[in-house]
């Protein structure tokens, strides 16, 4: 069943590259691969959404039918393109086949990591699992599972929907297989990162990078909204808007921070005086909108958003020294401790050279902090298990953000030394 | 990768050496402090987390850095319960301390159980109120109930 997965999230990977070249013409190279299986793996969880929306029982045979019209509108586009832009990038190498095999020996641990036993987190039981194997039980979504069932009713659909797709094209549920749409996913951010990075020049800058973005939460929505909202945090600073508005919008089918972050990429844009983008974002809102809407017209209740939300946040920001006493509890960590040195001391590069990103960054990550401060539950217990995952799903961007603050440095201190004016090739 | 620079050369002024020296000290941090060893070590056979047993003392870490703490008898049980039990029938699961409540083991029960609407845990909903009762490491009777099924540590029982 390992194998047979591993092929069929190969195959979902090119079902996404022609989707990928579609909205953006210049995607290349391991961004495409990237981008390509996370809009593939998108697409095909949307299709199972649409088909139980229209009341057709999942099937192998109902899902490639479903995916021809995709593809073929996709597959079209592409082909009409005119060729992307040239791009001058140096990838070859022995340097760089060394890189990528380093790069590689984690991702494969993550792959064992993934699979060496069945998925056992507690909120796997509780929400993510044990919706997706009630929908394959009942051959679709199980809409009145979905209003009347106690684990979280307003969280989005789209990472059981993955698991359902993995035990429809296998023909039974098996628990382990489903670890590894984890692993590609964190695969695919590392890729994207690693094609920008060589792009900005500094592609062993992808070391710093790899070992973030390998989420260890497997089992939970934690990966997949990662992988989505990191890649479309990276594709937009790259002005790849149309892509990066897509992904956003499965970050926010994969877990409401990813709604959360689409919030905080238009503020980043209004900041960074990118007005217009901030306009073309609009697809990550037409992606998310069914979920939307099916919350709306299901009424499904959300445990977070009630009428004392504000309360018990004027409560506890009445006692900073609690709360800042419950925050500063949380172990910490050298990785943090890193990222917060370089935004420190390159503070002034941050918001001249990466304002986008920083701010996109730092806005919603104040937003963890803020629902920790909102929360229903009790507070220090709910911060202490929600803090130490939550930032996860910014760490490959994080990581990304630090890289390209310091290489500057990096290079400028190599061609001082060489008395060059040219940056060394990477 | 490949590089122009020849080594070793002249260095530029202080300001630029400090720089980049700080510049290379984060680089590193940034690499050391995401560093995961976990992941490396499983490329080595046996392909699996080093056996620690038991549950976890913190749920800060994810579980799956260690064995799975649920006793074998118990997965055992509601692996089988599922066979028993048709779906579309409610069911009660009931659990002996620590694992009573809505416990990790409630969960995985309502997991195990998908299809066969699990109710609340028996301190909030009685569990005569379902249509069968899952019951482990207990001696839960109720006259409107029959036993169906015996093993691994427990019973499933019908509404008669």
């Amino acid at each position: 069943m390992i194998a047979a997965t591993i092929l069929l999230l190969a195959v979902v990977c090119l079902y996404g590259v022609p989707i990928a070249r579609t909205l953006d013409r210049n995607v290349r190279g391991s961004a495409l691969i990237g981008a390509g299986f996370l809009l593939g793996s998108g697409f095909v969880g949307l299709e199972m959404f649409f088909l139980s929306v229209l009341g057709v029982r999942w099937s192998m045979t109902a899902i490639v039918l479903g995916a021809l019209p995709v593809l073929v509108v996709a597959s079209g586009v592409w082909r009409r393109q005119p060729p992307p832009l040239h791009r001058e990038t140096r990838s070859g190498g022995f340097a760089n086949a060394l890189l990528n095999g380093v790069i590689a020996l984690p991702i494969i641990g993550h792959g064992f990591y993934a699979t060496w036993t069945g998925l056992h987190e507690w909120d796997f039981f509780g929400i993510w699992g044990l919706k997706a194997r009630w929908f394959f039980e009942h051959g679709g979504i199980d809409w009145s599972f979905v209003q009347r069932s106690i684990s979280h009713p307003d969280y989005p659909l789209l990472v059981p929907l993955l698991y359902d797709f993995v035990a429809v094209a296998g023909g039974r549920w098996e628990e382990r297989s489903l670890g590894l749409i984890f692993t590609f996913m964190c695969a695919a951010v590392i890729l994207i990162a690693r094609d920008m990075l060589i792009e900005e020049g500094f592609a062993i800058g992808t070391l710093a990078v790899v070992f973030p973005a390998l989420n260890m939460w497997v089992g939970l929505a934690e990966g997949a909204v990662m992988a989505f909202g990191c890649a479309g945090l990276l594709f937009i600073r790259r002005g790849s808007m149309a892509l990066g508005a897509v992904l956003l919008g499965f970050a926010a089918w994969s877990k409401n921070e990813g709604l959360a972050l689409i919030g905080a990429v238009v503020v980043a844009l209004v900041i960074a005086r990118r007005w217009r983008d901030a306009i073309r974002l609009w697809p990550a809102l037409a992606v998310i909108a069914p979920w939307l809407i099916t919350r709306a017209v299901l009424a499904l209740p959300t445990d977070f958003v009630d009428g004392r939300v504000f309360h018990r946040m004027l409560t506890r920001i009445a006692d900073p020294w609690t709360t800042l006493r419950v925050f500063a509890s949380l172990p910490a960590e050298l990785f943090w401790i890193a990222v917060a040195l370089v935004l420190v001391i390159y503070v002034r590069a941050a918001w001249t050279r990466e304002r986008f990103l920083t701010t996109a960054l730092v806005v919603q990550m104040l937003l963890f902090f803020a629902q920790g401060i909102a929360t229903r539950a009790e507070f220090r217990p709910h911060v202490s298990l929600t803090m130490n995952r939550l930032p996860q799903q910014l760490a490959p961007a994080f990581a990304f953000l630090a890289v390209v603050l310091v290489f500057p440095d990096l290079i400028v201190g190599a061609r001082r030394r060489a008395g060059s004016t040219t940056p060394p090739p990477n | 990768m490949r590089s122009h620079v020849e080594w070793p050369i002249v260095y530029g002024d202080v300001a630029g050496r400090v720089s980049r020296i700080v510049a290379v000290i984060l680089f590193v941090l940034l690499i050391a402090g995401g560093f995961r060893f976990e992941l490396l070590r499983l490329l080595i056979p046996p392909y699996r987390m080093p056996p620690v047993e038991g549950p976890p003392s913190s749920l800060r870490q994810p579980l799956r850095l260690r064995n799975d703490g649920t006793p074998e008898q118990l997965r055992v049980f509601l692996t089988m319960a599922r066979l028993q039990i048709p779906p579309g029938r409610t069911v009660s699961v009931v659990l002996p301390a620590p694992h009573d409540g809505f416990s990790y083991e409630y969960w995985r029960a309502n997991y195990e159980l998908s299809g066969r609407p699990v109710l609340l845990p028996p301190q909030v909903m009685h569990p005569a109120n379902a249509d069968y009762v899952a019951a482990w490491k207990s001696d839960w009777s109720n006259p409107l109930f029959d036993v169906v099924w015996r093993g691994s540590g427990g019973m499933v029982l019908k509404r008669r």
